[in-house]
């Protein structure tokens, strides 16, 4: 006989025939009669198939012929009440279809027999334990409450899944029932009905157990300035389920998506509902106090230097809350300067003390985080600011100007840099808060720049801590974060009179996937650059979404959560949505070059002319965007902390071949990355003046930020040999900004640091040994 | 402490420890293994008798209880907090003298 092999699905589409799924219908239907034996249903969905066979010999049967045999075959073998059962269900779909086509009003209600029959089999004396703490009786009018409100399905529709999802209940005999289950087996219903807006509108966000176990026992590897203990778990989890909410509501499902590729990586989705980062005056806290939205009390303008410490940290705390990154301070030392009047340089220094370490033992605020906290710092008074009247003791004006105060302001940069040198109490390096000294035309005519100049290279040198910012001919900027900078343009640097106002914010990051548009192009320079503006397309998407939420949420001004940000102190809210900035991040520039020519970028000419020709593409890209839509693009050198590893992981799963060629790291154990940003290979053994000079070409052209690093490991330069690659990389570079970073082994049993990341401390790694080495060991023995 | 006191605490912890019973010059005692810290350690049983349990374990990883502090990405930060990617990086990293 010749078999039914296909059928013809609704929308015309044909497909293999599936037994399976005759079975189920059945089955489904003896169920809600309260039927239990599914070997009775394949028995009679063989009757149907041997049935198919002979009606429908050379054709293919459509889904209702097929349902209309099922039918017939159920009442012509004596199984009447499942029949029944499998009408009424073919009735619902058929009436959902109709309504959805708009062929049906959606008003209409379901037959009182309909119900009755579906009532008579859920007389349920069931207990659900809800969300809210609390165990309740079943009722089905819950989940039809649930539907109407959150997906907008009508209430008919909303009766009918929750009819359904209460038969499947009863069938199923399941014991306990969470509110969570019930929801999802709503779901599993809407994707049935093909309702897919309705079950993306009633998703449940949350976590798997086995999940919250691992976040509440293991550490976060993500940040690692994340510490591990239960306020750090809070961010944690809180975070995971913000980042759900922002794919879901915040972004489009193609940004999203994008997202969840790798194509771009939107940062902090876990603080999807705060800005990015920001750069703060500290005139704001000086002129105004410490007065913030549902505070439990008000302070007025310090009068003290130890008082506007404790303003500036709590500010910066405050502001940590309701931003995802940095939270930069400009000019400190000269900000603080009319405080330190008459102080002696033992009462600076201690002051200088108490600041350095209020914020790098803040490792108490949101999430157990350390505040990510920057301290620009200038030795001469910046130009901007040579003319600003000085606010000083009480919010009042001094009489004089900053230009007067640069004796204050140096003893202060010199006794921050004092405490640096030193460190913290076991002499390890501060992580926070980073200093970042400005290095300008002007510093290098200031008495005493020299000195300073070994004195904060002394620093780098011996600690690492200090950030040389090359501020050349007319530029100023604001720098924090990781590398981000805010460059002053005219309308930031009219307000240099009226300084508090200077406050300035990046509203989110988003990076581009640079070596996957390579793949994408295979060699292709044309289809390269189409991919690129693909890419920016969507990273623009991005920042209008997310651009649009925290709009919203700012909205709500006093009464919303960003009220902090909205509060209009001096007359404009404190953030200033028409001056933010969006920052385009770059990652993988190295490994882009390297799949399209070849070579990489310190490899040969060619591969780093046109790794500046990407660059100079994508920036001059932003310039078109920012006048087009009118919102400021800016290209800046991802941190990529996370994401050069997310990259490079997705990169290996989805284009195995291509990656497999480029990818940096140990892909044998899982150890891979994406050289950072427009960084050079970091294996490159190129001298340090050669690699200043070769990353520092890109910097022109990205304007929010760049950084090359000089790793040190365990060499200790001298501080004068600093000072002068230092000054020859102002003169003759265009590198941005440089830091040179030594490694530290800290023994936490002897308390000692040693230079240079070694597996055991030079100082006690022989404590334990006395006599008796023990045999083939790596370790010591213990006297007999 | 006891030698038995010592093995049941090993015992209890098999995640770090692991131990077997040897002798050292003519001496009896444990040869115990930390796996945190990757190291072997012999200890006589007259060591064990002589010393307290913190003692004990403390001579496990003498001298490679340590931290490594390092720029991460644009900030330092203890490497133990780092992902795979970070510490790959790390380890092909070109160090410079700047002289």
């Amino acid at each position: 006989m010749d078999e039914i092999k296909t059928v013809k699905k609704r929308d015309g589409r044909i497909v293999p025939m599936d037994r399976e799924k005759i079975v189920n219908a059945i089955f489904k239907a003896a169920q809600a009669m309260g039927g239990s034996d599914r070997s009775l249903a394949e028995d009679l969905a063989d009757a149907v198939v041997i049935y198919l066979n002979r009606e429908f010999a050379g054709r293919v049967p459509s889904v209702e012929e097929i349902q209309d045999i099922v039918e017939k075959v159920l009442i012509k073998t004596g199984h009447a009440k499942t029949a029944k059962a499998y009408i009424l269900y073919r009735q619902r779909r058929a009436r959902i279809r109709q309504i959805r086509a708009g062929i049906l009003p959606d008003e209409l209600k379901l037959s009182a027999a309909e119900i009755d029959s579906l009532r008579e089999s859920t007389d349920l004396a069931l207990f659900v334990r809800t969300s809210k703490d609390d165990i309740v009786t079943w009722n089905r009018e819950r989940i039809v409450d649930a539907l109407c409100r959150e997906t907008e399905l009508s209430r008919n529709i909303a009766e009918i899944i929750a009819l359904e999802v209460e038969e499947e209940i009863v069938a199923s005999k399941i014991g306990t029932l969470t509110a969570p289950l019930i929801r999802e087996m709503v779901n599993a219903k809407l994707v049935e009905y093909g309702f897919e807006q309705e079950r993306r509108r009633h998703t449940r966000l949350g976590m798997p157990l086995y999940d919250v176990r691992q976040v509440i026992t293991l550490p976060n590897k993500e940040n690692a300035n994340i510490p591990h203990n239960p306020e750090a778990t809070n961010l944690s989890l809180a975070e995971a389920i913000k980042k759900e909410y922002a794919l879901l509501e915040v972004f489009s499902p193609e940004v999203a998506d994008a997202h969840l590729a790798g194509d771009i990586h939107l940062h902090d989705l876990g603080m999807c509902d705060r800005p990015y980062c920001s750069g703060q005056s500290l005139e704001y806290v000086k002129k105004f106090g410490l007065s913030l939205p549902n505070a439990l009390s008000i302070a007025k303008p310090a009068r003290h230097g130890e008082t506007l410490l404790a303003h500036m940290v709590k500010f910066s705390a405050a502001l940590q809350g309701h931003f995802a990154g940095a939270i930069g301070w400009d000019a400190v030392n000269y900000f603080f300067a009319p405080y330190l009047e008459g102080m002696s340089d033992r009462d600076i220094k201690q002051l200088a003390q108490m600041l350095i370490y209020e914020y790098s033992q803040q490792a108490v605020a949101r999430g157990g985080q350390a505040i990510f906290s920057d301290i620009n710092i200038y030795w001469e008074v910046p130009d901007h600011f040579e003319k600003t009247p000085a606010i000083g003791p009480g919010g009042q004006y001094t009489g004089k100007t900053y230009a007067e105060y640069q004796p204050e302001a140096q003893k202060f940069a010199w006794a921050l840099f004092e405490v640096y040198l030193q460190g913290d109490g076991l002499g390890r390096p501060f992580f926070f808060p980073k200093p970042l000294c400005h290095l300008t035309n002007k510093l290098f005519k200031t008495p005493g720049a020299e000195e300073y100049l070994t004195h904060i290279c002394r620093t780098a040198a011996e600690k690492g801590n200090t950030y040389f910012v090359f501020d050349r001919g007319k530029t100023a900027k604001v720098s924090e974060c990781c590398r981000l900078s805010f460059v002053l343009d005219s309308t930031d640097l009219s307000e240099a009179a009226t300084p508090w106002k200077m406050r300035f914010c990046a509203l989110q990051n988003v990076t581009i996937n640079l070596p996957r548009a390579a793949y994408r192009a295979a060699g292709d320079d044309t289809r390269l650059f189409e991919e690129l503006d693909r890419m920016l397309g969507l990273v623009v998407k991005a920042h209008q979404q997310k651009k649009a939420f925290i709009s919203r949420l700012l909205s709500l001004g006093d009464r919303g959560p960003l009220a902090l940000l909205t509060m209009k102190t001096d007359g404009e809210t404190y953030l200033r949505m028409n001056r933010v900035s969006y920052l385009i991040g770059l990652l993988g520039l190295n490994e882009m070059v390297q799949f399209h020519l070849g070579r990489e970028l310190h490899e040969d000419e060619a591969a780093l002319r046109f790794g500046l020709k990407v660059i100079a593409y994508i920036n001059l890209a932003c310039q078109r965007l920012s006048r087009e839509l009118g919102l400021k693009f800016v290209l800046e050198q991802t941190p990529a902390e996370s994401t050069a590893y997310r990259m490079a992981k997705l990169d290996l799963a989805h284009f195995p071949i291509q990656a497999g060629k480029v990818v940096k790291g140990t892909p044998e154990n899982g150890g891979v990355y994406y050289t950072n940003s427009t960084y050079l290979n970091v294996t490159a053994p190129l001298a340090p003046g050669e690699k200043v000079k070769q990353e520092g070409l890109f910097h022109p052209l990205i304007e929010a930020g760049a950084l090359t690093h000089v790793w040190l490991g365990e060499s200790k330069p001298d501080p004068l040999a600093l000072a002068n690659f230092v000054k020859k990389t102002f003169t003759a570079t265009q590198n941005a900004q440089i830091a040179f970073s030594p490694e530290f082994t800290a023994c936490l049993d002897c308390g000692r640091v040693s230079r240079g990341l070694s597996k055991e401390c030079p100082y006690c790694k022989n404590s334990a040994r006395e006599e008796v080495p023990a045999a083939n060991s790596s370790q010591t023995g213990v006297k007999v | 402490m006891s030698r038995k006191d010592f093995e049941k605490y090993l015992s209890e912890n098999p995640d770090q420890f692991s131990f077997t019973a040897r002798e050292e010059n003519g001496a009896p005692g444990l040869e115990v293994k930390n796996s945190f810290y990757d190291t072997v350690t012999f200890f006589s049983n007259r060591s064990i008798d002589q010393r307290g349990l913190n003692e004990l374990v403390a001579a496990t990883h003498a001298g490679r209880n340590v931290e490594h502090i390092t720029r991460v990405t644009g900030y330092f930060s203890k490497v133990s907090g780092w992902n795979k990617g970070k510490v790959a990086e790390l380890i092909e990293r070109h160090r410079n003298q700047v002289n």
